[in-house]
């Protein structure tokens, strides 16, 4: 009775707001502040002042308060009012919903004003309370101000259209966006037998996009963030390859149903270099015992075989030098440190790491719910340099179904075509052509005098590249690498899926395309398939092809260990292509 | 009695005379025992209760109460005039007879979520309380399992469906109908559909949905099998289940979900989920189980209050008529082991104005768990 004789005399002489935070000067939870009258004030206090409440919108592992907001108080109507809620007094009752915005989720409670107390607290996830109209009226001002927007209407002779705030309330209001989980809503501007969607992040204070449709159609979709995304993912880059000139290069690049991003007619300077690369599959398995595991193939995010599908356009953007040498830094030694001056000449350092500056082409594939367990996040990324030189990588971002998983993806790369070009392999002898198809593994069991320099040479009668399998981080670097003869029904177009998921070793996929006779390769009518091998590790400190959700400033926040596996092609200059096939003199000297 | 593989007992014997299986903590068990003996005896005592009706199916209760499943499959089915309330037309479906010989006590249900999905289990609990599942070894036949139905004979007809990865014969893998012998338990191809196009790299699936009519003794079967994102190829099949007669009802429709259902309000109607949106639509039916009109939107999942953008798998209504469509994202792209999650959506019919009322919605992530058929005990 005290405690309520202290917040009526509180209403009474004071006002409420001012006293029951003063009351609970701790609490983070951000109050509904102006058009509350005494009983609903009173209600808002009482229930930011519980403990409860307070516990149920921190962090469960580190009890930090997380980023929470009153959205609405409101009286208790009888019908809402269930078994758990029964103590509550009709008269008195308050529900007061509060929204989590770390989590995207409601904490409505009910408050007893007259008996001063907390009387239920509920959670309810992926939900958010009706808006208060500031909110609704900072998504209008985000919309009408977006100049895709202005544009729209612009086009449609509708300037001062103003948005229907039915359907903000409405249509979106308790969804949250599908790709970020944040609170979206969707003013709409109807414009006779169409509307125009403004899609409205709050939680990031802006708008993530705008669609038309069609008022009449039930197979159209309603836009939201996502759907928006995957239909442009789709259009611009799925039904057709897309052409690219840059520095020096050409290429066309596309979204396939199930082999990644593919990159097609690739040229450096006019000369023909690779007639197709793709990432067929990646390959995970989570016992060596069981044989269990997947076959993820990645692709487009409408409409395909991808397991795991584009989250975003395609990215092109400048490499710079920093960023090249740390890929050239990445590219794992086997034997001691580079004995040749030449062979020093393919990894430069800061000073002319200039002349290697290019751009690259990075594409996201992602589980919606990633990084939470079993959902998984992968990325392709091909690189450009200014000298000729180019790589190809795959990523894994986390954090799939467990510890102690095995990832291998296969690369599938068709060089353009020049009579009698060879690929070359390191032997104790130098470097000797590969006539038949076959597979290797690398690193060789015993390593060789040459181990510092790249394991393999392509060569052309018009260019050669010496090529260095990258991994980052440089660990446990090991890969599987196969030579097959090409036909055009063995990967051309898109390939499903191919071989087990769970083989640890070289039975990847790629080795029941060698013919039994192998097949010669010599007429350098051949296919590279490339095949590193990945293990993932949770352990703190050592974490590898792993993510992490953290709590940073109240709002969750994922911190992620990429693991990059891929192959650098470094183009060869004269001098330094002589060094590259030689043998290292000084370790022949040791032998 | 068949033979066949025990999920949970792969070194135990077969199943009969109440062998324990080993699933769950062995803590508490007194209590947990006390729990199950009246969770049975609620599952005996409820035909159907709604909350396993929506999850997984029940085939069966306890054999007394099969025997009386089976009489009232001989019965017409209710006229769907004499009730206010929406009725599902696939009440008379039966128990298959080879259950009867396994020896389950309570429910018996149809689950194709099991882990690895690799097609279709039964459930149910053993005399000791325990959960366990059952599948004849043809089972296995199918792979991962889109949608099943069960007619008034008691055989399960069922899709196979790409999981992660599309089978090599996808062309006729996902476009057959295969059915499970109610005498025998014996899983085999039955009809093999006519499809506008095969499917390819854009689009590997075939059959998504499946809904059984007891008053004309059809199924019905949704496909979108062909379909691209600029083309509409789907079809929405019935077939004369007594004669295996199939007819394309409704062509250029990619659907997922199906219902065939009634009220006195709205007639016979063919309940559909669209593939494409969120849609929830209805076509009306004739008294021989064709249409009778053309297809109609009833309501989007994606404006209900907390709904999403999802594709309605699976349309079931309960005894109280009370509609429960289970959702999930789809876009033509394979389904991955890490997207379990769904969302269950209630609608409730208003027989004033035959419109269909949004209840709530609920998010899923074990469905076998939120339908209390975790072989480990829910907390």
């Amino acid at each position: 009775m005290s405690l309520r004789f202290f917040f009526i005399t509180c209403l009474t002489l004071f006002g409420c707001v001012s006293m029951a935070a003063a009351a609970n000067p701790a609490s983070p939870i951000k109050a509904l502040a102006g058009g509350l009258d005494q009983s609903r004030a009173l209600a808002q206090q009482l229930a930011l002042a519980s403990p409860l409440v307070q516990k149920k919108l921190q962090d469960p592992a580190t009890g930090q308060p997380l980023r929470a907001e009153v959205f609405a108080v409101y009286p208790v109507s009888g019908n809402e009012l269930g078994s758990a809620h029964e103590r509550c007094n009709g008269s008195g009752c308050y529900r007061v919903d509060i929204y989590d915005w770390a989590r995207n989720a409601t904490v409505s409670v009910w408050v007893d004003t007259l008996a001063v107390q907390v009387q239920a607290v509920q959670r309810l996830p992926d939900s958010s309370p009706e808006l208060p109209d500031h909110w609704i009226q900072q998504a209008i001002a985000l919309a009408q101000h977006d100049k895709r927007v202005r544009q729209a209407l612009a086009k449609a002779q509708k300037t001062h259209a103003a948005p229907d705030m039915a359907r903000v309330r409405t249509s979106l209001n308790h969804t949250a966006c599908e790709l970020s989980r944040h609170l979206c809503v969707a003013p709409t501007f109807e414009l006779g037998d169409k509307a125009l969607w403004a899609i409205v992040d709050l939680t990031a204070q802006r708008v993530v996009g705008v669609k038309w449709t069609d008022l009449g159609d039930y197979d159209a979709d309603l836009p939201t963030e996502s759907n928006l995304i995957k239909h442009q993912i789709y259009r611009d880059y799925c039904r057709g390859p897309v052409s690219l000139k840059r520095d020096g290069w050409e290429m066309q690049y596309q979204l396939t149903a199930s082999d990644g991003l593919r990159l097609s007619a690739l040229k450096y300077r006019g000369q023909p270099i690779l007639q197709d690369v793709r990432l067929v599959d990646y390959h995970v398995s989570y016992s060596d015992k069981d044989g269990f595991g997947y076959n993820d193939a990645i692709g487009c995010p409408l409409f395909s075989s991808a397991a795991v599908a584009a989250f975003a356009p395609p990215q092109i953007r400048t490499v710079d030098s920093k960023q090249a040498v740390k890929e050239i830094a990445q590219t794992p030694e086997t034997g001691d440190k580079l004995p040749v001056k030449e062979a020093v000449a393919e990894k430069p350092d800061e000073k002319n790491a200039t002349a290697i500056s290019g751009f690259e082409i990075l594409q996201d594939f992602r589980h919606p719910l990633w990084p939470k367990p079993c959902n998984y996040r992968y990325q392709q990324r091909y690189r450009f340099y200014a000298d000729g030189s180019f790589s190809l990588a795959a990523a894994n971002l986390g954090r799939g179904c467990g510890a102690h998983a095995v990832y291998r993806f296969l690369f599938r790369i068709q060089p353009a075509f020049y009579p009698g070009q060879q690929w070359l392999k390191k032997s104790p002898h130098g470097f000797q052509p590969v006539t038949q198809e076959s597979w290797q593994a690398w690193p060789e069991k015993t390593a060789l005098a040459t181990d510092a320099l790249p394991p393999w040479r392509w060569q052309t009668p018009e260019f050669s590249y010496a090529v260095q399998p990258v991994f980052e981080p440089p660990e446990q670097a090991r890969a599987y690498v196969y030579l097959v003869r090409h036909h055009s029904d063995e990967g051309d177009s898109n390939l499903p899926t191919l071989g087990s998921c769970c083989h640890l070793d070289h039975r990847q996929g790629p080795e029941s395309l060698i013919d039994q006779p192998p097949e010669s390769i010599t007429d350098g009518r051949w296919v590279l398939w490339y095949v590193p091998v990945i293990e993932n590790n949770p352990t703190p400190g050592q974490e590898r092809c792993w993510a992490e959700t953290r709590l940073v400033n109240g709002v969750y926040q994922v911190k992620v260990w990429p693991c990059w596996a891929g192959l650098r092609f470094q183009r060869q200059s004269g001098a330094a292509e002589r060094a590259a096939t030689q043998e290292n003199p000084r370790k022949k000297e040791n032998h | 009695m068949p033979s066949g593989p025990w999920r949970h007992q792969k070194k135990n014997p077969p199943l009969p005379s109440g062998s324990a299986l080993s699933t769950g903590s062995a803590s508490r068990p007194v209590r947990r025992a006390f729990r199950q003996w009246v969770l049975a005896g609620i599952l005996a005592l409820t035909p159907l209760p709604w909350v396993y009706a929506q999850s997984l199916p029940a085939i069966a209760q306890s054999p007394a109460a099969a025997d009386k499943t089976q009489a009232s499959a001989r019965t017409p089915a209710r006229t769907p005039a004499r009730t206010s309330r929406p009725v599902a037309l696939d009440a008379c479906a039966a128990m298959p007879q080879f259950a009867r010989q396994l020896r389950f006590i309570g429910g018996l249900y149809l689950s194709t979520n099991l882990k690895n999905r690799d097609g279709l289990f039964l459930m149910g609990r053993l005399p000791n309380g325990q959960m366990a599942s059952w599948r004849h070894p043809s089972w296995a036949e199918t792979g991962p399992v889109s949608a099943y139905a069960r007619d008034k004979r008691g055989n399960i007809y069922l899709a196979a469906t790409p999981f992660v990865q599309a089978a090599s014969d996808a062309a006729w893998r996902y476009r057959t109908v295969w059915k499970i012998d109610s005498t025998t338990g014996v899983l085999k191809p039955w009809l093999t559909l006519p499809v506008a196009a095969k499917p390819h790299a854009g689009n590997p699936y075939g059959i998504l949905g499946m809904a059984y009519d007891c008053t004309t003794d059809s199924l019905y079967v949704t496909s979108v099998m062909g379909s691209d994102y600029e083309h509409k190829k789907g079809i929405v099949y019935r077939i004369d289940v007594g004669t295996g007669t199939v007819e394309k009802l409704i062509t250029g429709l990619d659907a997922m979900g199906v219902l065939a259902m009634a009220s006195a309000k709205t007639g016979k109607q063919l309940l559909l989920g669209s593939a494409r949106s969120s849609a929830v639509l209805a076509v009306p039916l004739d008294r021989h189980g064709k249409t009778a009109g053309k297809p109609r939107l009833l309501f989007r999942l994606q404006q209900a209050a907390g709904g999403r953008d999802d594709r309605a798998r699976r349309l079931q209504l309960n005894r109280a008529g009370e509609l429960t469509i289970k959702a999930m994202d789809f876009d033509f792209t394979l389904r991955s082991a890490s997207d379990a999650e769904e969302r269950w959506y209630r609608y409730q019919l208003d027989p004033a104005t035959g419109q269909w009322k949004f209840k709530n919605v609920k998010m899923v992530r074990d469905r076998l768990r939120a339908a209390g058929l975790s072989a480990r005990p829910a907390d």
